[in-house]
C-alpha cells in the first residue's frame, strides 16, 4: 500500500480512529493486524518471511537474556544475525553474487553452478531486517530487556509507519512506546497531520514532478548533453531527497497521530557544510545505525589513523551495498567513502597545524554548495542503471557540452522554471513550517488545508513507488 | 459531538472501503450514478469515454450530442439469422434487429467478455456470421491461438463451450475460493474502485477539471490513458498509441505475425463453415489515430487493417470501411471518446445491409 493512494487515506483513517476509540489492550491486535494488512497489500506471501525474522529474533531475544554464559550469549546472536543476513543475502544478494562468479569464471570458459533466482525483492526487505538486527544486538548488550510480548515484538518489527522504508527504530525507543496507554492529544494529531501533509507535498508535487523530466532523460541518456545532465542531476538530488524524506514524513506524522514518536531520520542535509555534517542529516536512523553497530565494533575513532580510514571505506561500501544489489551502489558509497576520508584528512591536518580559521558566510555558502554538487555526482551512480551509463553521464558533464543548450525536449522552459520554484518552495516551507506555530487551530486548518489543496491541484498521482522502496 | 462525529467518519470510511474491495459493489455502484442524473450522478461516460479519463473541460464545452443512425428500410423477407462477433464499437447495434436488412434472429457475442458461441442454428434461415473487430482489439484477441479456436466449436463438452448470453459466458475462467478470497481482500483495483466511489459525481466535476487543466496548460500532461492529437482538438486512446501496446496502431507488425492473424482469422472462418454458417463476414473498424494522425508524434502506421483485408489467404469476404473513413476523416470518430460517431457508424451499416440485402434477396 502506497502512501500517496487512496486506499492508505481510507485505510490511514480507518485504523487512526479504531486506535483511539478502542481499549488499550485491544490497540496492539489492531495495530499488528493492519501492519500485516499494510504489507500484505505488495505481495501477500512475503509476510512468511517478514514471520521467520520476527520468530527467530524473537526467541533469540529470549535466550540471549536467560543465557548466562557469554559463550552462549555470543553464539545465540551470531546465529539469529546469520538467520537475518542468510535472508538478505538469499533474496537480495543471491543473484548479484551468482553473476559476479559467472563473470569470474568465465575467464576460465565456465559458467556458475547456481541458478539464477530471480525473485522479486520483498519490499523494505533491509529496513525491518535491520530494525530486527538492532533488537537482538541491544539485547545482547544489555541495553534492553528481551520482549516477553511476542505480538508487541512482532509490533516492534513490522509498525506500518515505518515498517517498509523506515525510520530504523530501535527498540529502546519503541518497545516502551507500545506497552504504554496513549491518551488522545489534539497537538500530537494536528502537529502528526501536518507532517503527513508536508511530506505528501514532497512526494506528489515536487519528487513525483521533477522525476517525470529525469526520467525522460535518462531513457534517452544518448541524445543528452552535458548540461541537460547536470540539471537533471541536481533535479534528481531533490527528487530523491523529496521522494524519501517525504515518506519518512507521512509514516513519522501517521505514527504522531497514534501518539507515538518515531525517531527523525532528515534535518536539511543539503544545508550542510561538510559530507560528515551531511551523514549525520541524511537518513539518520541508517548513519546511526552503522554507526553503532558497524563503526563502532569495528573501533571507530579509537584506533591508528590508517585503520579509522578503513573502517569508514567499509562503512560506506557495506552501506552502498545495503541499498542494491548492484555496482553502482557500490561505487556510490567509495565514492562518499573517499571523500569522508579526504574530509578528515584535510581536518587532521588542520589540526595538526593548529590553523584557526572562522569562515564567513561567502565561504560558509561556498562549502554548502561544494558538499552538495559532490553529493549530486555521487547520486548519479545511484540512479543510473548501470556503471556503463554512469560513465557516459560522467563523460558529459566533464565535456564541453555542459556548456551547451539544455534540450528542452524532455521538458519545456515554463516546466523546468517551475520545477525549480517548486524546490525553492521547499526551502522556503522546510524552514517556514519549522517555525510555523500549530497552536492556533484556525492557522492549522488553513495551512493544512492549503497543503492538501495544492498536493491535488498541481501534485501527481500515478501511484508511483517511493525510491527507497526497493531497498 | 466529536465521538460522534468520528463514528460517522468510521462508518463512512469502512462503507466506503468494502464497497471498494469488491468489483460488483462498485459495478453496481457505477451503474447506479451512470444512470442517474444531479449532482450524485457520474459524468464519466456523459461527454464520451476519453474525456471521462481526461476531465479536459474544452471536450465537455465542446461536447455534441451525437447524430441517430440513419438505417435505411429494406423490404427484403426477414430470412436471415445474424450471428455478430462484435465489441463496443456496434453495442448500439445490439439493442435490435430493426437496424439490419432482413434479419430475422440477432445474436451477439461480445468479445469484449471473450464470449464465445455454442447455440444451435436454425437451419431452415440462412445463417451469417459477422466477425467485427475493432483494430485495437484484432491483436489483443487473435495472438494467441486460444481464443480463435474456442470462439466457435462444435465440441459442446470443451472447457469453454458456454452457451452465448447467459451471465459469465467467458473464454476466461475463475479461481479458487481461497484465490477469490485473497482477490477480493487484497484487490489490486481498489485505488482505481476508490476513486470511482469517491471521486466520480457530477459535483466534483469541476475540480477535477481544474486539476487537468492544470495539468495540461501548465505541465503539458493528460491523462495516462489518453493521448491529444496535434491540433488539440481530438482525444484518441492510449493503447491504440503505446507502441508496447498489442493495441496500438504502430506496433511494429511483422509479416510473420500478420500471417498469423490470419490463420487464425481462417480458422474461424473454417470452425463456423463446420458449424453451419451460410456466410462469413469480416469487418475490422480501423483506430481513430489509423484514420486521423497515421503518422502521430513522427510513428508510422502499421496498415493493419488493409494487410489483413487484401490479404489473398483470407478466405472471407471484407465490410471494409477504411477507405471511405480515409476520404471523410473527422465526421467518423466523435472527439472525446475512442468509438465513432453515428455518421461512422451509419457508413458501417450501410455497407453491411448492401450485402444482407444481397444475399436476402437472392435466395
Amino acid at each position: 500500500m502506497l502512501y500517496n493512494s487512496l486506499q492508505f487515506l481510507f485505510f490511514y483513517i480507518i485504523i487512526t480512529i479504531l486506535y483511539w476509540y478502542l481499549p488499550n489492550r485491544l490497540r496492539w491486535p489492531l495495530l499488528l493486524l493492519a501492519s500485516c494488512y499494510f504489507y500484505m497489500c505488495f505481495v501477500p506471501s512475503y509476510i512468511a518471511i517478514l514471520g521467520f525474522t520476527i520468530i527467530v529474533d524473537y526467541f533469540a531475544g529470549r535466550y540471549i537474556e536467560a543465557a548466562n554464559s557469554l559463550r552462549v550469549r555470543k553464539a545465540l546472536l551470531v546465529m539469529s544475525l546469520i538467520a537475518n543476513i542468510g535472508v538478505l543475502v538469499f533474496f537480495k544478494y543471491f543473484d548479484f553474487l551468482n553473476t559476479a562468479l559467472d563473470t569470474l569464471l568465465s575467464y576460465s570458459s565456465h559458467r556458475t553452478p547456481f541458478p539464477f533466482l530471480m525473485f522479486l525483492l520483498p519490499i523494505g526487505l533491509s529496513f525491518h531486517t535491520f530494525q530486527a538486527m538492532s533488537y537482538t544486538i541491544e539485547v545482547y548488550r544489555g541495553n534492553q530487556k528481551a520482549e516477553k510480548h511476542f505480538g508487541i515484538y512482532a509490533l516492534f518489527v513490522m509498525f506500518y509507519p515505518q515498517l517498509v522504508a523506515g525510520p530504523i527504530e530501535r527498540p529502546q525507543n519503541m518497545l516502551w512506546q507500545f506497552h504504554k496507554n496513549h491518551k488522545y492529544d489534539f497537538e500530537d494529531l494536528k502537529s502528526g497531520l501536518m507532517q503527513m501533509a508536508v511530506g505528501l507535498f514532497k512526494k506528489v508535487v515536487i519528487a513525483d514532478r521533477v522525476s517525470e523530466i529525469i526520467d525522460q532523460a535518462y531513457s534517452h541518456a544518448g541524445e543528452q548533453n552535458g548540461k541537460t545532465f547536470l540539471i537533471v542531476s541536481i533535479l534528481y538530488s531533490f527528487q530523491i531527497y523529496c521522494d524519501f524524506s517525504g515518506y519518512s514524513d507521512i509514516g513519522i506524522g501517521a505514527a504522531r497521530t497514534m501518539g507515538f514518536k518515531l525517531m527523525d531520520n532528515f534535518n536539511g542535509p543539503y544545508l550542510s557544510r561538510s559530507l560528515s555534517e551531511f551523514w549525520s542529516r541524511w537518513h539518520i536512523s541508517l548513519s546511526s545505525w552503522f554507526k553503532d553497530y558497524l563503526y563502532i565494533p569495528l573501533g571507530g575513532n579509537r584506533v591508528a589513523v590508517s585503520r579509522k580510514y578503513l573502517n569508514l571505506m567499509i562503512v560506506f561500501l557495506v552501506s552502498g551495498l545495503w541499498h542494491g544489489a548492484n555496482w553502482t551502489f557500490v561505487l556510490w558509497g567509495a565514492l562518499h567513502g573517499i571523500f569522508i576520508i579526504i574530509e578528515n584528512a584535510v581536518t587532521g591536518f588542520s589540526k595538526k597545524l593548529k590553523i584557526k580559521y572562522k569562515p564567513g558566510f561567502f565561504v560558509k555558502t561556498l562549502k554548502t554548495i561544494g558538499v552538495f554538487m559532490i553529493v549530486t555526482l555521487a547520486w548519479i551512480f545511484f540512479r543510473s542503471p548501470s556503471l556503463s551509463e554512469a560513465r557516459i553521464i560522467f563523460g558529459k558533464i566533464f565535456s564541453n557540452s555542459v556548456m551547451g543548450p539544455f534540450n528542452y525536449d524532455i521538458a519545456s522552459k515554463p516546466i523546468l522554471i517551475f520545477s525549480f520554484l517548486l524546490i525553492a518552495v521547499l526551502i522556503i516551507k522546510e524552514y517556514f513550517f519549522k517555525i510555523i506555530s500549530t497552536k492556533s487551530t484556525i492557522q492549522f486548518y488553513f495551512v493544512f488545508g492549503f497543503i492538501l489543496v495544492s498536493c491535488y491541484l498541481f501534485g501527481v498521482f500515478n501511484n508511483q513507488q517511493f525510491i527507497y522502496f526497493q531497498f | 459531538m466529536r465521538k460522534a462525529f468520528g463514528y460517522l467518519v468510521l462508518i463512512t470510511c469502512i462503507t466506503i472501503y468494502v464497497v471498494s474491495w469488491s468489483p460488483d459493489l462498485t459495478k453496481q455502484f457505477s451503474a447506479y450514478k451512470l444512470s442517474h442524473t444531479g449532482i450524485f450522478s457520474s459524468d464519466r461516460y456523459r461527454y464520451g469515454d476519453l474525456y471521462g479519463m481526461s476531465n479536459l473541460p474544452y471536450f465537455r464545452k465542446h461536447y455534441r450530442q451525437d447524430d441517430t443512425i440513419k438505417y435505411s428500410n429494406c423490404n427484403s423477407k426477414k430470412k436471415i439469422d445474424l450471428y455478430a462477433v462484435c465489441d463496443s464499437y456496434v453495442w448500439t447495434l445490439l439493442t435490435s434487429n430493426k437496424f439490419y436488412c432482413g434479419v430475422n434472429k440477432l445474436t451477439y457475442i461480445k468479445t469484449n467478455d471473450k464470449e464465445v458461441l455454442r447455440s444451435d442454428l436454425d437451419t431452415s434461415k440462412i445463417n451469417i456470421l459477422l466477425l467485427e473487430f475493432s483494430e485495437r482489439n484484432v491483436r489483443y484477441l487473435l495472438d494467441d491461438t486460444g481464443y480463435a479456436n474456442a470462439l466457435i466449436s462444435k465440441n459442446r463438452n470443451d472447457n469453454n463451450s458456454i452457451p452465448v448470453n447467459q451471465q459469465g459466458s467467458s473464454f476466461t475462467s475463475g479461481g479458487s475460493a481461497r484465490t477469490a478470497i485473497f482477490n477480493f481482500i487484497f484487490n489490486k483495483n481498489i485505488n482505481n474502485n476508490l476513486q470511482y466511489n469517491v471521486w466520480d459525481f457530477s459535483f466534483l466535476t469541476p475540480v477535477r477539471e481544474l486539476k487537468s487543466e492544470i495539468d495540461y496548460k501548465l505541465f503539458g500532461k493528460v491523462d495516462k490513458h489518453v493521448r491529444m492529437a496535434a491540433s488539440g482538438r481530438q482525444l484518441y486512446f492510449t493503447p491504440t498509441i503505446d507502441t508496447n501496446d498489442i493495441m496500438s496502431s504502430f506496433k511494429y507488425l511483422s509479416e510473420q505475425k500478420k500471417d498469423k492473424l490470419i490463420n487464425r482469422l481462417n480458422t474461424i472462418y473454417e470452425n463456423a463453415r463446420q458449424y453451419g454458417f451460410n456466410k462469413i463476414y469480416l469487418s475490422i473498424i480501423p483506430n481513430p489515430v489509423s484514420i486521423l494522425e497515421p503518422h502521430y508524434d513522427g510513428l508510422d502506421y502499421n496498415e493493419l487493417v488493409k494487410r489483413i483485408q487484401n490479404d489473398p489467404q483470407l478466405k472471407m469476404p471484407n465490410i471494409d470501411v477504411t477507405t471511405e473513413f480515409e476520404r471523410l476523416k473527422s465526421k467518423i470518430y466523435l472527439a472525446s471518446d475512442s468509438h465513432w460517431s453515428a455518421f461512422g457508424t451509419t457508413i458501417w451499416l450501410n455497407k453491411l445491409n448492401a450485402e444482407l440485402e444481397k444475399i436476402a434477396i437472392g435466395h
